[in-house]
């Protein structure tokens, strides 16, 4: 008989290993294995139904994309880019082609809710709507009652829509109170340029796609700045496709941004001395007389008048002294200025990043002067200036006005003086100082905000009403603060509104009724459309302009049509009406402005010194720049399928990471990927240090979103609001602070 | 494929276009960052110098649909599969075992895992591409040039009595939505096709061409460092710009 020996064991098992792996057995059981573990009934599935294409336009931000909605049944599955509509051309940006997801957003909000006690905290009930409604009627017919109407604002966070009518009719209803916004640098640009250009009749845009070159002084060119719009063409400059050939753009930024890394030439100037480099250009292009005078308008005060002229202001800012403050070489100061001149038409453009704040008015100031000096005003492929829209007159009494109502910037008001705020939804697609609206509220102020989302503005809110997400009700899409031309389109609802969403129409009518008024005529998507109506009419009789039709290949004359039914219709259907007018002549500029109202603005910063920076620099060693993408900077709802940039590569920054240069971060004694605590005079904030070889020495790079919550992923909270960290102006943030980093 | 990195400016659409189309989840919050599902993966890669001499070249890199494809030879159970007529390497999840050696043997990290089951948020589920079913979890999945949208115009083109597709009658999702045109798409064995004469432009080439892999994605730069980083330096993808080490110069 055979003993069983150690041997013959080990040898037994031996056998059965290799046997397993020669038989189908084992791994049979672990693909069934995988199989079983793997379906759930819970597991995703997709809807069935018809499908079907309809074309719009995206309301997502103020540019007006032309889209293409893929349809399930009535649910819109994705959005891909219009061929050949005029705003876009073709493209869309990240944001509209996860614009599918928004309805279903975890921080879209199905019911009115309020704020737990007082204070800014996050906690929230839920309270019926009609109570909700009087509540804030109470507070408004107190208000009145007791003559403060003053104190009741409707801040629209994106004006010159068919709404914003219905925002200013309901303040006229009231009896007072005031219409606001919070202006963007684009606007803020705008605002300088109605400074500088005499009795101007319209608004500036930029003629980009015929200019031959760029000088942006850290507008985001190739992240969104403009939409997607123009991108084909801008990216035909990009880096090494003209080799040899000027560049096509300059990018005037501290830090290498995308565009500053694809721009054909990047000036790292040192962080806050644009209106510098601005002033040494103008230098340049005077004293090498690269100015054609003949070519542009009338300048007022180019030589010296009772105050000194401008040619005697920038004597003083020779390459060598620009060289200094900026940190760039003399001849890379001299060379751009002759190739700006040379390259005509060539284009300065300002108005800042949308994470990091506008530029001040002396920035802007110097750079519509340096456009002046091009001959950059009102030439093909510069600075064009475009007419009003066609004034509609309304049958409703109150609307006899042209459709441009200018709301008051939030920033001008006093301190406190705000009671009741009602806030639009719109997501601004900027970041704007939290601390600088709280300021303007009274002590008892209440804030409540008529929104899809509860991100954004909606969560500085004590109440919040439900509307309607985008594509879920009629928008209308007036044309985008300095677009080179006017356009106007309208984005229909595209699959029906929710039960729970009220529109933010109706919700007005309905306050204005508790408050014991009597709203005139229609409200909700009625009023909407009445005066949509009315703009649509105002735009046939104006016999101006061109139609673009999705179902056509080529822009058809306005006065072609049979009537505005006919163009109602073509709007509709993802159309875009596109104002052939002539550009209005600039007769008139002033560098100074009017009454020399811009020269302080200049000078201040013209030692190259912020008079913020003279913070203890031995305190906080480092410049903190704050930055951000358009659309997704202002901490709105984003597509959650955004976390594809933000989290799943490395390709756009969270609002958790401080970066830094190696070399800085190695003088701070700091790691790379660690724990670290970013502070300012204004306080301090957890941060994940992070080494960024892009990023200027000295520097610490944060951007302003998007936070998670805006991203959807509601259980990791807020996340860091960078801008509470940043010393604030009048008007926003300074996009430099002084600030300390430090790991802990 | 052929990809013009002088064009890409970095903006992720093709990413975002990407996840839509071929409906990729968001993973869970408490995920690694990096951990997502991605199919085609937009890298942010440096000079090796350092500021202001310091630059930047992003490379999107999608499955390369490499001719010698190692994914497919590992594969036990023949989840990796290989069509003759169009080049696409394609990967069928109900078979996919989920042991991962394909991932270990793709040379580009063209290959993602599904660590969780794939979830949405709630309702959103809705707003899916009806083309293209969610995997599941355990199994490894990557790009294959949209094969929904291959398939939708095969039928379009049935219907009108046609075998051949149109020029540009299929592309991909990340090329229709990329939007400086960055990414063209045609057939690279047809010489006279616009895309095939791009791959063969003096300023063409491939990822890790020293592999042998052959890729059918090609890339164009007119920069030589940008086309050092590609062909022999591949780990700078996973490396990019924010970088533990000392600089190093590479030209
Ligand atoms: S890139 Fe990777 S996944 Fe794609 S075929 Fe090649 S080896 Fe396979
Ligand atoms: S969409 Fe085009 S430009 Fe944008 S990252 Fe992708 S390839 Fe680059």
């Amino acid at each position: 008989m055979m003993s069983i020996t150690r041997r013959t064991i080990l040898k037994m098992f031996g056998g059965v290993a290799a046997g397993s792996i020669i038989s189908p057995l084992p791994w049979k059981l672990i693909a069934d294995g995988t199989i079983w573990t793997q379906n759930w009934s819970w597991m995703a599935r997709t809807l069935r139904g018809p499908i079907s294409t309809k074309f719009t336009t995206c309301t997502l931000c103020p540019e007006g994309c032309g889209v293409r909605v893929r349809m399930v049944g009535e649910n819109p599955v994705s959005v891909w880019a219009q061929q050949n509509h005029p705003v876009s051309r073709g493209t869309i940006c990240p944001i509209g082609l996860g614009a599918a997801q928004l309805r279903f957003h975890p921080a879209r909000i199905e019911r009115a809710i309020q704020r737990n006690g007082s204070g800014r905290g996050n906690a929230w009930t839920p309270i019926a709507t009609e109570t909700a409604i009087a509540e804030t009627g109470k507070i408004l017919a107190e208000l009145r009652a007791s003559g403060k109407c003053d104190g009741l604002a409707v801040l629209d966070l994106r004006p010159g829509r068919a709404i914003s009518d219905l925002y200013t009719d309901f303040l006229k209803l009231a009896g007072g109170g005031q219409y606001l916004t919070i202006p963007s640098g684009r606007d803020l640009s705008g605002t300088v340029f109605k400074e500088m250009a005499d009795d101007l009749a319209g608004a500036p845009g930029y003629d980009l796609l015929h200019s031959r070159m760029i000088l942006s002084f850290g507008a985001p060119l190739y992240d969104g700045w403009t939409g997607a719009g123009p991108v084909p063409e801008l990216a035909l400059r990009l880096t090494g496709i003209r080799a040899g050939n000027p560049p096509g753009v300059i990018q005037v930024e501290p830090n290498q941004s995308p565009t500053a890394a694809k721009a054909g030439r990047w000036l790292a100037i040192k962080p806050g001395t644009e209106t510098t480099l601005a002033l040494g250009l103008a230098h340049v292009i005077l004293d090498e007389e690269l100015y054609n005078k003949d070519a542009g308008p009338a300048v007022l005060d180019l030589e010296d008048g009772p105050q000194p002229g401008f040619r005697s202001y920038v004597r003083h800012f020779t390459p060598q002294r620009v060289s200094d403050i900026t940190g760039l070489a003399p001849q890379v100061i001299a060379q751009t200025a002759r190739d700006l001149a040379h390259q005509q038409p060539s284009i300065a453009i300002g108005a800042g990043d949308a994470g990091g704040g506008p530029l001040g008015s002396g920035e802007e100031a110097a750079i519509w002067g340096l456009n002046c000096l091009l001959n950059g005003l009102g030439r093909r492929g510069s600075i064009l200036t475009r007419p009003a829209l066609p004034a509609s007159v309304g049958k409703d009494s109150a609307l006899k006005h042209p459709w441009t109502l200018e709301p008051r910037s939030i920033w001008d008001l006093p301190d406190e003086s705000i009671h009741l705020l009602i806030a639009d939804g719109a997501n601004p697609g900027f970041a704007w100082p939290k601390q600088l609206l709280e300021r303007k509220l009274a002590p008892s102020a209440r804030i409540v905000c008529l929104t899809p989302f509860l991100s954004g503005i909606a969560e500085m809110a004590d109440l919040l009403l439900p509307t309607p997400a985008p594509g879920e009700w009629l928008e209308d899409i007036p044309p985008q603060i300095l677009a080179m031309k006017n356009t106007y389109g309208l984005a229909p609802s595209i699959n029906p509104a929710p039960s729970f969403a009220l529109h933010p129409g109706t919700i007005l009518a309905n306050i204005a009724i508790a408050a014991g008024l009597q709203p005139p005529g229609a409200s909700g998507d009625e009023a909407v459309e009445r005066r949509i109506q009315d703009r649509i009419e105002a735009l046939y009789n104006s016999g101006r302009g061109g139609i673009f039709d999705p179902a056509a290949t080529e822009i058809k004359p306005s006065n072609e049509l049979r009537d505005a039914e006919e163009l109602r219709a073509i709007l509709n259907r993802g159309g875009c009406w596109i104002d052939q007018a002539e550009p209005v002549p600039v007769t008139s500029f002033r560098f100074f402005g009017k009454e020399g109202r811009m020269r302080p603005a200049i000078e201040c910063v013209t030692n190259g010194r912020l008079e913020l920076l003279t913070v203890s620099e031995k305190e906080y060693p480092l410049i903190l720049m704050p930055h951000g993408s358009s659309g997704i900077a202002g901490g709105g709802a984003v597509p959650p399928v955004l976390t594809k940039l933000h989290r799943e590569s490395n390709l756009r920054p969270f609002p958790a990471q401080a970066q830094i240069n190696p070399a800085t971060g190695r003088k701070l004694g700091l790691k790379n990927r660690s724990s670290g605590e970013l502070s300012t005079p204004a306080g301090s904030l957890q941060v994940w240090i992070l080494f960024n070889e892009s990023v200027m020495p000295g520097v610490v790079r944060v951007a302003t979103g998007p936070d998670p919550v805006s991203l959807g992923d509601l259980k990791s909270g807020k996340g860091p609001d960078i801008l509470q960290l940043c010393a604030i102006t009048e008007r926003s943030v300074r996009r430099v602070s002084r600030a300390a980093l430090r790991m802990i | 494929m052929v990809i013009d990195l002088d064009r890409c400016t970095g903006c992720g659409a093709c990413m975002v276009a990407c996840a839509v189309e071929n409906n990729l989840p968001t993973p869970p919050v408490e995920a690694q960052d990096n951990r997502g599902l991605t199919w085609l993966r937009v890298y942010q890669c440096g000079n090796g110098r350092t500021f202001p001499d310091f630059k930047t070249v992003f490379i999107p890199v999608p499955c390369m649909q490499c001719d010698h494809a190692p994914c497919i030879h590992v594969c036990p159970v023949t989840a990796v599969d290989y069509d003759t007529e169009t080049g696409i390497v394609g990967q069928i999840p109900e078979r996919c075992m989920g042991c991962r050696y394909c991932m270990a043997a793709c040379p580009y990290h063209a290959r993602t895992f599904n660590w969780w089951d794939p979830v949405w948020p709630k309702g959103m589920e809705k707003s899916l591409n009806p083309d293209v079913s969610p995997r599941m979890r355990g199994t490894a999945e990557k790009c294959n040039f949209c094969h929904g949208r291959l398939h939708r115009a095969r039928e379009k083109a049935a219907s009108e009595g046609r075998r051949d597709l149109n020029p540009g009658e299929y592309i991909p999702a990340c090329v229709e939505a990329c939007p400086t045109r960055a990414i063209h798409f045609g057939d690279l064995q047809d010489s006279e096709d616009p895309v095939a004469k791009l791959s063969k432009s003096p300023h063409a080439f491939r990822l890790l061409e020293s592999l042998r892999t052959f890729p059918k994605v090609f890339y164009l730069s007119r920069q030589d460092w940008v086309k050092d980083v590609g062909k022999s330096r591949l780990e700078m993808l996973r490396k990019d710009i924010y970088r533990d080490s000392e600089s190093e110069s590479n030209g």
